[in-house]
């Protein structure tokens, strides 16, 4: 197989990764938000929103936003599309980690800034946040991993990815097992580091700590 | 004996009729506390009596469901007028607050613990906010203990940062939720001494507390609560010697080992 080849496959795979990780992250940080509205109406807005998204298979949405409801502007490029349909599903799985991170601070913790009319937003950054964001952490990054997998999918709506890549080295005659298997232990170079990084920062959280 | 207060004083706190329910289940049911400053009250009462719910309606941690506060002489709530989030904001500013489970923040040290708020609440300077922990953390006995995290600390120890960090704001009064149940017997001794010198010094105190000689030896008034209300109220020799009241007694032989 053509290393250059496997390289143009894993620029791509990585636009889609990180593009539609930062999208999640954003979109999260909004979904976790409405998820601790006090708003009822907000509350329901966003469970049936997730319900959604969440309802939905990945390659329907890419289907979907890639071939109609993009407005053609998602319809020319397949790897944007790609972004915005993983970016969308998994806004509400790492809205949900936000959500428990903010859950996981003892009530204690609000309480005792309550009680010192601490301002707000010195409350979440100096106390809540530091403990709640390795819990957040270690969450978001088994669904970054899932996520990076899920990037695949993309090659059937024509994203220049690997698996695309190496799907068409194989129609002009590369072996297809090994093909596979070097992009195999490309995914895996990239999620086996990643799910140790996890495990180190929950180890270290405070919270996991006290436990 | 607490040292007595000289002369009568003005009264700080004023609770009239305070009532509080969580759905059908009444915690509260009509309680009156006047607290005159320098004065010190203990609360006493079985579990799920209501002691807790009260002091956390007193700085709204909750927020009553009837009734009326007065602090300085001044209406802060009553029922018919909730309070806005400023005005709750600065009325926790004059009142410290002591929590049985101590609640320092995790990831603080001892010294940041107790200058956070004096930085982000009072506007203090960094340095000031420090010099004025050093000097509280001495107080409370720990100026060994400076950089530790509450991790690293016992529960007799974290509670003595949590009083400086209450102390640190400068209230006009302290409140004390059960400040030693969750800490070693042999531990709460350093904690009931730091509690007994405020109270001699004159700080406006209210303890809820099941430490009997603590509260004989440092409280102005013990209060007897059941079922949320005031069943009976006097000097500590009335509430532990020669109670009025047959639940009274129960509950003051029980908890001191009389069967």
């Amino acid at each position: 197989m053509d290393l250059a080849y496997l390289m143009q496959g894993l620029k791509g795979t990585l636009l889609i990764w990180v593009g539609s990780l930062a999208l999640a992250v954003l979109l999260g940080v909004v979904v976790a938000a409405g998820r601790r509205s006090h708003s009822t109406w907000v509350r329901s807005i966003v469970r049936v929103w997730v319900a959604i998204v969440r309802g939905i298979p990945p390659l329907v949405w890419m289907l979907l936003l890639f071939f109609g409801l993009g407005w053609g502007l998602l319809g020319d490029s397949p790897i944007f599309a790609a972004v915005v349909a993983l970016g969308l599903i998994n806004s509400a799985y790492i809205g949900d980690s936000i959500n428990a991170g903010l859950s996981a601070v003892p009530r204690g913790q609000w309480e005792a800034c309550q009680a010192m009319a601490l301002p707000k937003r010195v409350a979440y950054l100096r106390v809540i946040l530091p403990q709640a964001f390795p819990i957040m952490l270690a969450s978001s990054t088994a669904y970054a991993i899932s996520l990076l997998k899920n990037t695949a999918i993309a090659s059937i709506i024509g994203a220049n990815e690997m698996v695309f890549y190496a799907y068409n080295t194989v129609q002009l005659g590369a072996d297809a097992l090994t093909s596979f298997f070097v992009i195999g232990l490309v995914y895996l170079a990239f999620s086996v580091p990643i799910g140790f990084l996890a495990r180190w920062i929950e180890g270290r959280s405070v919270i996991a700590q006290v436990r | 004996m607490k040292t007595p207060n000289n002369g009568p004083s003005e009264v700080l706190l004023a609770a009239q009729g305070i009532r509080k329910s969580y759905g059908h289940l009444e915690i509260l049911r009509g309680i009156d506390l006047n607290l005159g400053t320098g004065e010190h009250v203990s609360i006493i009462g079985p579990s799920g009596s209501g002691k807790s719910t009260l002091i956390r309606c007193l700085n709204f941690l909750e927020m009553p469901d009837g009734g009326s506060i007065d602090f300085g002489g001044k209406r802060i709530w009553d029922e018919k007028s909730p309070i806005k989030e400023a005005d709750s904001r600065a009325h926790r500013t004059k009142v410290g607050m002591v929590f049985q489970s101590f609640n320092l923040f995790a990831t603080h040290t001892a010294l940041q613990n107790v200058s956070i708020a004096q930085v982000h609440t009072l506007g203090r300077s960094r340095k000031a906010a420090d010099d004025r922990s050093r000097e509280l953390l001495d107080q409370v006995g720990l100026s060994e203990h400076l950089d530790k995290h509450p991790g690293q600390l016992s529960g007799g120890q974290q509670q003595r940062v949590a009083i400086a960090r209450a102390l640190a704001m400068d209230p006009e009064i302290m409140l004390f939720d059960e400040p030693t149940s969750a800490i070693d017997p042999e531990m709460r001794v350093e904690v009931l001494r730091v509690m007994k010198d405020l109270a001699n010094g004159g700080m406006t105190m209210i303890s809820v507390t099941h430490e009997f000689n603590f509260a004989r030896d440092a409280a102005d008034r013990v209060l007897f609560l059941a079922g949320g209300l005031i069943v009976e109220e006097g000097t500590p020799d009335e509430i532990f010697s020669a109670p009025k009241q047959e639940r009274t007694q129960q509950f003051v032989n029980a908890v001191s080992g009389i069967v």
